[in-house]
Parts: structure tokens; C-alpha cells; sequence
């Protein structure tokens, strides 16, 4: 039979229903008779039963609430302003009742005082109630960052999924740093612990440090007291953390960038320049982020090109594709045997948009020089296999951002050669089959090593 | 907004069928019970279904060599020396784990652990282990990217051979040219999109032309076999006494029929047919131009090797894949049999290395230098890998392997993939997979993905439900895309 508490404590928030629904019935009834004169001599003996039935429900409801408080396990405080606001409801209403059965006389504006305690009580308590059972967030943890701060919360931790948010939009500090010290670290250094006087909860408190000064060295990260304390070999007393799962190295890597890179709060991975190369692979592995370096066509924004253009450079016989669903730039290439000046021409109505140009074994001309130079995104350029000679391609200085040029089979020579490794983001160059000798080949080898130069391979 | 002009029903037209609806809903798929629910209606000669590609389309054409029989990945790429120190001892069980066998050597009553009796090297900047069967593929080891923890469901070559085509062990699914086909449409007219080349007078595990099959989609995305021979595509020549003029005569007579025909039934198919007949058309003067390589200089022969000149052999079918490249065909797809080494190994193995090595490399090769490489992906490998130990007896000098779905070899080379890359790790016995795991799905998603497609948004639905090549499952393997 020891049971029987817990299980009859269990019904107090079954019971207490009855009670607020009966004094806010009371309350209603009450707020008729004054608008109403008509009504109220009428409604005074029911409010009385009301108010009467509503005391004695409370008292269930207190009693049973009490049984279940004993099981322990609550929040004192809140626990404490429950109980007492509960009993004080009770004793309103009996006072409520006294006064509405004429067995107690009281000024009119007192009465109306009751009546606003009950409610007032009403909701506090019950809100009260609600914290106990479901915890202090459960309300507020899904209403918009707006309300939160007015409630006080913390706002901003919305997500934990690095992955809803965009990778330019990630920050060092708040998105991956926090959350590994509220993984690892914050259950020893919080306000209420606080070991070492080491608080970890915000950036603010890190870089304050603990009884020994600070722990963050952004010279030099490895001898900083925080990595050199989780980077300990596991036995040693000072090892960090003590308890659970120690620091991957793909956590030490970050915070080990994190410091050298400025320690600060506000920094994001995008807003570095270079992200080493280590770095970008740990992120992706154990993030899935992808910081690696993007390419141009993916970076510039041009305008989208109405359908009826597209449809145009269809019907002269060009094979247009898109650069992804949330891009606008082009990939073009040519489907025929040959090449007209007027087709070539159609290619301007896309200039902006065109950044891949396939225009290989189609009996090309070198009017294509008065293209190329207006088509200022051309990254990759593909016009082998034609009867073009070093004309073609006098002119290439406007392509700034063109990485890849083909002109295997072709007539260029050593002069055109010299003209196309000048390309200022080149990386590979495509001369098997033309008329630049193999020296040459060689010795432009040598002098840009960053150009890839495929010559034909045996 | 009025746009009367788009539809293809007028009011009248809807009273009048709306009348018969119900009864011809149920004759028609009375009369093809396959096709009801079928949605999705393409434009002649296959307008992409998809406006835009997903993502970048980086890979714009694939060339898969697929190895079919399985090879022992073994005794080319997946170097275990610990298996060469065990030679002869039986395979732990704390290895195996219980893991289900084939009938073929369930019933062995030893499980001698067998290493490869061929040698192993290091090749190019990226160390890859290769043995020396595979002399010209490790000269341009640099170039590929290998996963050596490839996994599959299947431990049968028919269930496996489809799951890796179709995405499913049964069969009657889209084969992964189909989708490709089906979702980023042609970019030659004059040409299939989807073409398949199948070495010649090779025995082995058999192949049927469903794994090269449009399953439920419209079937101009079926794959298109190109044969050695007079004929390289079946019935697409004239017959004796027709001519070009007298067939076009023919074949527009035909189409009027069949526009009359869709008119009245609106079924999809019968698009796809007319659209196949015009391709067929067109298709009697591309194919001979494709298949005659007369062309070629000797230098390039050379480079695939000396099968390269005979038609119909590994070797001349790289060559024509390299050629139709060339001419934008989006899927090539080769099959190479004889891979299933269940018993002297060695010997068989040799000669199948002979016949693919060179001309696989060859084929790397010249598409680089010609820098087709940039924007075309090649695949080699097959369905499932081989066990650690011997099927039957083994000796010194011979034994046999059988089928292993827990761990297998593959390589890419091309466009979106890194180079000089191995991806993936088995443990020392070769048997399980240590090191991040690529399912047969995962290897779609990934292959989807290059091409610029989403795998889990390129669907069609089919009798009532959604099919998309992964199934429910697949993760592109981001580690190794450039």
C-alpha cells in the first residue's frame, strides 16, 4: 500500500481542472450580474454555490497536489510558490463564498478584489504547475526569438543542425566552438560549479580564463592552457575533460584555428581567406560542411536569360545547359557540323551568361576572335579540332577568369602558345595536335608550373 | 490567363472521352496492365524532364566499362599481404562472421585462406597498390580514383549485375543510362543517348538486354546496342531494293498514322515510338560514320593495343566509346564477361587482364589528351568482389575464389573525381570493409551527381507509387569529388 500516495498524486492535474473551472465559472457569473442589474439577485446565490463548490474542490486539489509533492524530484522554489498560491486560492474562494452568502459583509470593491485574485491566482499557479510538469522551457521553447527575449531566454541557439544554415552564415564561435564546451566542458564550468574559476558558457568567460589566468593563446594556440590541457595524454590528472568523451582531433583542430585566426566571437569560416586544406576535410567530414574553395562560375552572379533567348540558341543549333537549378550561367556547347558567322553571333545574346564553350569540330573560323573578348565569364574554353589559326585567339585579355582552354588539333602556333599561357587564371591547356613545337611546350612548362600543359601522352 | 492553344484537349473533346473515361481507363490497362499509372509524357526524341540540372553538371558524359563476372579485386588493386603470410590457413570465423555463402563452396568443409600469387606495386604520386597484371592501368595511376570499399546486397551475378544497373535486385527497373537519358535529355539528335557495346564471343555470366533497359519509362531512353559487324544496329538498314528517298517517303506516310493514332489515344508511347523511327532515320547514316574507324591514325590503335583493330573486342569497343564521346552520346556503356573465376584463377585472370588493361588505359589516355577527360567520367569495375579464400583445392599454383558482395574494387577516372585517389579500406584479410563504406547506392547517388542530378528528386511515377535509382537509400560520397 505504500504506493498509494504517488498513485493518488498522480490525479492532481486531472483534479485541479475542476477548481479553476469552477471559480472562472464564478468569475464569469459575477461579471454578468454587475453589467446586468436585472440578473443579479438572481445570480448572487449561484455565484455563492459556485465560488462554495470551488473552495471545496480546491481543497481536493491542494490535498492530492500535496500527496504528489511528496514524491520529491520538483523544483523547490517553484514548488514552494505552487503550493502556497494554491492554498491561497482556496481560502479566497471560501472568503468569496462567506461574503456572496451574505454571512460575511464586505465593501463592493473588495468583493471585485476577490474575484481579480482568484484569476490572477488562477493563472500564476497554474503556470506554475505546468513549469513543475513539463520544465521552465516547455512553453517559450518553440515561440518566435522575438518573444523569447521578452521572456527572457536565451535566444539564438535555434538550431543545431549546421545544415539548415548556409555555410557563409556559420559562425566559428556560437555554431561549432559553444557546442562542443556545452558537450564537454559546461557540466564542471558553469555558474553553480565553476571549477577552477573557469566559467565556459560564453566566448566572454573563456577568454576571461580561470584562477590561473587566461587559457586562450592566439600566437601560439598548442601552448595554450586550454589545448595543452585537453591534448594531455589521457591518465595524467590535469587531463581535460576528466569524465565522458574526450576532444576529437578534428575538435582540437578547430579550436586550434579558432585561436590562431583572432579567438573571436564574431568570426565565420567563410570570412578567412584561405581555410587550410586540413581544416576544409575535417569540416566536411565531421560537419558536413564544404568550405572548399569555389569555383568562379559558381561565385558570379549574372542575370537569368528570358526563355525565349535560350530557346533562340537552341534553334541555331546550340546545346544549352545550366549551371545547376539556382544558376544562371551556361553551359554551351555546339551541335552541328559547322559553324556559321550568324550562329557564332547568337552566342552575344548570352555573353554574360555563357562561363563553358564547347564549339569543337564544327568547322570554326577565326571569327570567332570578335567573340571571345566579349564574353567576359568564359572559364572553360573548348575549340579544338578546327581549322583556326593563332587569329582566333589575339584577343583574350578581357577573360580574367578563364581556367581552361582546349585548341588540341588545331593551327596555332608557337606565337598563339605564348598569347594563351598569358591568361591570367589559366590551369590547363589542351595544344596535342597543332603547330607548337614541342621546346617551346617545355620551356612554357618550366616557366608557368601552375599551368597543366597536355601535349599528348605516350 | 487564356492559353487554349497548350492544351491538347478542347472542351468538346473532354465531353466526348470523359463519356467513354472510365471504360477506357479500364481497357487500357486491361491491355497493358504495365504502363497504368504511368505519368510523365516526354517530347519527341526525349526534352529533358529536368529544365535544369540539380547541381553542376560536371560529368557530361560516362563511359562505363563494366567488368561483368566480378573480378578479383584481390588480385589486382587490394593488396593483403597478411593473406599471402596465412597462405593455406583457415579464414577465422571471427572474420567471416557468420556471413552466408554461395551454394558453391557452402559445403567446403575447409576455407584456405588464398593470397594473390601475383605481385604487387606501388604506383604514381598516390601509391596506389596495383599488381602487375595490370601493367598499363598502373602506368596512369595518378589519374584514377579508386574505392576499394565498394559493397553490394546481392552475392549472385543476375541479382547483382541489375542492382548495380537498376538500383534494385529485381528486374524491370530503369537502367542508370535510362534515368540519365530520361532526365537530361540528348545532346545529339542523330544519335541514341544511351549506347551499349558488348565484347564479343566472350562466354560468361549471361546478359540480357533488360539490364541496358528503359523499364517504365518511355523507352526512346532504352540503351541501343551497337554490334561489330555489317550490321551494327539490328534492322536498321534498308532491305535490299529501298532506298533512302522510298523509306522517308514510308516513314512519313507512317508517322501521319500514328499522330492519328496518338490523337485519338494520347498514349505516350506511341511519341516514343515515332520519335524512335525518326532517330532510326537519322541514325542510318551516324551509325556507319560512328563504326568505321578506318580513320584512325596508327599512333592511336596502338595506344588501345592490338585488339583495337578487330572488331567486336574490348579493345575496338573503346575505341568506338571514345568516338562517341566525341559525338556528345551521354551514356556508353560496355560490358566486358568472363570475370567469375570460381577455379584457376590465375591463368583465366591473365588472359582477361590482357584483354582489358591496355585498352582501358588507352582509352584514359587519349580521351586526356584530346580533353574529353574534363567533362566525361569512366568507370571500371563489377558487379561484386571475390572471397579471400579458395574455392576448392589450392595449390601453389592455382586456385579458385568465389563470390564476395562484403568488399569489392572500383575505379573512376574524369571529370568531378579526384585523382590519383584511393578511397576506402578493407581489413587485412581483404574480407570486411574498415574504412568508409560506399554502397552499390551510394555509388549511383554519387554518379547522379556528378551528372548534375539529385538522386532523390529524379522520380517517376509508376503504378501508383515513386521510383527514383537509389531506392530509399544513398549518399554521394563527397570525399571524393574534385
Amino acid at each position: 500500500m505504500e504506493n498509494i500516495t504517488p498513485f493518488l498524486g498522480r490525479f492532481h492535474p486531472l483534479i485541479v481542472h475542476l477548481p479553476i473551472g469552477i471559480l472562472m465559472m464564478a468569475a464569469i457569473l459575477q461579471l454578468i450580474a454587475i453589467k446586468s442589474t436585472k440578473f443579479k439577485n438572481l445570480l448572487d446565490p449561484a455565484i455563492s454555490i459556485t465560488l462554495f463548490w470551488g473552495g471545496l474542490s480546491s481543497i481536493g486539489a491542494v490535498s492530492i497536489g500535496w500527496l504528489l509533492s511528496l514524491q520529491g524530484g520538483y523544483d523547490t522554489d517553484t514548488l514552494f510558490w505552487h503550493k502556497w498560491l494554491g492554498i491561497t486560492v482556496t481560502v479566497i474562494s471560501f472568503l468569496g463564498w462567506l461574503v456572496k452568502s451574505g454571512r460575511l459583509k464586505m465593501q463592493r470593491k473588495y468583493v471585485y478584489t476577490v474575484f481579480i485574485s482568484i484569476i490572477v491566482l488562477i493563472t500564476i499557479t497554474g503556470h506554475l504547475g505546468g513549469s513543475l510538469t513539463h520544465g521552465d522551457d516547455y512553453l517559450f521553447v518553440y515561440s518566435p526569438n522575438i518573444i523569447k527575449k521578452m521572456v527572457g531566454i536565451q535566444a539564438g541557439q535555434q538550431s543545431n543542425n549546421l545544415q539548415e544554415i548556409h555555410p557563409d552564415s556559420i559562425q566559428v564561435y556560437s555554431d561549432v566552438i559553444q557546442p562542443i564546451l556545452d558537450a564537454k566542458c559546461v557540466s564542471c564550468h558553469n555558474t553553480s560549479k565553476k571549477q577552477g574559476g573557469l566559467l565556459l558558457t560564453t566566448h566572454k568567460n573563456l577568454m576571461k580564463g580561470g584562477d590561473n589566468g587566461s587559457i586562450v593563446d592566439s600566437k601560439s594556440p598548442l601552448k595554450s592552457e586550454f589545448l595543452n590541457r585537453v591534448t594531455l595524454p589521457k591518465n595524467h590528472k590535469k587531463f581535460m575533460p576528466p569524465k565522458g568523451a574526450p576532444f576529437t582531433f578534428g575538435e582540437i583542430q578547430i579550436f586550434e584555428w579558432w585561436m590562431k585566426s583572432g579567438a573571436d566571437s564574431i568570426s565565420k569560416f567563410s570570412s578567412e581567406e584561405k581555410l587550410d586544406k586540413k581544416l576544409i576535410h575535417t569540416l566536411l567530414r565531421d560537419y558536413k560542411l564544404d568550405y572548399n574553395p569555389r569555383p568562379y562560375y559558381e561565385k558570379v552572379q549574372v542575370d537569368s536569360l528570358p526563355i525565349s533567348v535560350i530557346t533562340e540558341l537552341r534553334e541555331s543549333q546550340f546545346v544549352v545547359d545550366f549551371m545547376g537549378e539556382h544558376s544562371n550561367m551556361l553551359s554551351i556547347d555546339f551541335n552541328g557540323k559547322s559553324i556559321s558567322k550568324a550562329q557564332l553571333e547568337k552566342l552575344l545574346l548570352a555573353k554574360e551568361q555563357i562561363t563553358w564553350l564547347n564549339l569543337s569540330n564544327c568547322n570554326l573560323s577565326d571569327a570567332i576572335s570578335e567573340i571571345l573578348p566579349k564574353l567576359p565569364n568564359l572559364t572553360r574554353l573548348n575549340i579544338h579540332s578546327n581549322p583556326i589559326t593563332d587569329k582566333s585567339i589575339k584577343d583574350l585579355n578581357s577573360l580574367k577568369h578563364l581556367t581552361s582552354v582546349n585548341v588540341y588539333n588545331t593551327q596555332i602556333t608557337n606565337t598563339g602558345f605564348q598569347k594563351i599561357v598569358q591568361l591570367k587564371s589559366l590551369s590547363k591547356l589542351f595544344v596535342w595536335q597543332t603547330a607548337i613545337t614541342v621546346p617551346e611546350v617545355e620551356e612554357v612548362a618550366t616557366k608557368y608550373p601552375k599551368i597543366s600543359i597536355i601535349s599528348g601522352i605516350n | 490567363m487564356c492559353d487554349h492553344h497548350n492544351k491538347s484537349l478542347t472542351r468538346r473533346d473532354f465531353l466526348t472521352k470523359t463519356s467513354l473515361g472510365l471504360g477506357a481507363v479500364a481497357l487500357s490497362s486491361l491491355m497493358n496492365p504495365m504502363s497504368m499509372g504511368a505519368s510523365s509524357v516526354l517530347g519527341p526524341n526525349g526534352d529533358p524532364i529536368l529544365g535544369k540540372p540539380h547541381f553542376t553538371p560536371k560529368v557530361k558524359r560516362v563511359i562505363y566499362l563494366l567488368q561483368s563476372g566480378a573480378p578479383s579485386q584481390l588480385d589486382l588493386f587490394d593488396y593483403k599481404p597478411l593473406l599471402n603470410k596465412l597462405n593455406g590457413q583457415e579464414l577465422p570465423e571471427s572474420v567471416r562472421k557468420g556471413q552466408r555463402l554461395t551454394g558453391m563452396t557452402a559445403g567446403q568443409t575447409s576455407f584456405p585462406l588464398a593470397g594473390s600469387i601475383f605481385n604487387f606495386k606501388q604506383h604514381g604520386q598516390s601509391g596506389a597498390w596495383i599488381s602487375d597484371l595490370m601493367p598499363h592501368t598502373a602506368g596512369i595511376a595518378d589519374e584514377l580514383c579508386f574505392i576499394k570499399s565498394m559493397h553490394t546486397d546481392a552475392i549472385n551475378h543476375d541479382p547483382a549485375v541489375t542492382f548495380l544497373q537498376t538500383g534494385s535486385q529485381f528486374s524491370g527497373r530503369p537502367s542508370i543510362g535510362s534515368w540519365v537519358s530520361y532526365g537530361l535529355g540528348s545532346d545529339n539528335k542523330n544519335l541514341p543517348n544511351f549506347v551499349v557495346l558488348v565484347t564479343k564471343d566472350k562466354k560468361g555470366q549471361p546478359l540480357y538486354s533488360r539490364l541496358w533497359g528503359n523499364g517504365f519509362l518511355p523507352s526512346e531512353h532504352q540503351g541501343t546496342q551497337f554490334r561489330a559487324g555489317k550490321d551494327p544496329v539490328l534492322f536498321l538498314q534498308n532491305p535490299p531494293g529501298v532506298s533512302s528517298d522510298t523509306r522517308k517517303n514510308q516513314l512519313d506516310h507512317l508517322n501521319q498514322l500514328q499522330q492519328l493514332q496518338y490523337d485519338a489515344l494520347e498514349d505516350p508511347e506511341i511519341r516514343a515510338r515515332m520519335s524512335q523511327y525518326e532517330m532510326a532515320f537519322r541514325m542510318q547514316t551516324s551509325v556507319p560514320e560512328i563504326m568505321n574507324t578506318d580513320g584512325e591514325p596508327e599512333h592511336i590503335y596502338d595506344m588501345y593495343g592490338p585488339d583495337s583493330r578487330t572488331p567486336g573486342t574490348f579493345a575496338a569497343n573503346c575505341l568506338l566509346a571514345r568516338r562517341l564521346v566525341e559525338k556528345d552520346v551521354k551514356f556508353i556503356q560496355l560490358y566486358h564477361q568472363g570475370w567469375d573465376h570460381h577455379g584457376g584463377l590465375p591463368g583465366q585472370i591473365k588472359r582477361q587482364c590482357k584483354e582489358t588493361d591496355q585498352p582501358t588505359a588507352g582509352l584514359i589516355k587519349d580521351l586526356k589528351q584530346r580533353g574529353l577527360l574534363e567533362d566525361t567520367l569512366v568507370i571500371w569495375g563489377g558487379e561484386f568482389g571475390r572471397t579471400n579464400y579458395s574455392q576448392g583445392a589450392l595449390t601453389p599454383t592455382d586456385y579458385g575464389r568465389d563470390h564476395h558482395p562484403k568488399c569489392f574494387t572500383l575505379f573512376m577516372a574524369g571529370a568531378g573525381v579526384k585523382k590519383g585517389m584511393v578511397y576506402g579500406s578493407t581489413d587485412d584479410f581483404g574480407y570486411n570493409i574498415a574504412q568508409n563504406p560506399v554502397h552499390i547506392h551510394d555509388f549511383q547517388a554519387t554518379l547522379m551527381h556528378l551528372m548534375g542530378v539529385d538522386h532523390e528528386r529524379l522520380i517517376y511515377k509508376h503504378q501508383g507509387r515513386r521510383f527514383r535509382l537509389t531506392d530509399v537509400s544513398g549518399h554521394v560520397v563527397k570525399d571524393i569529388l574534385s
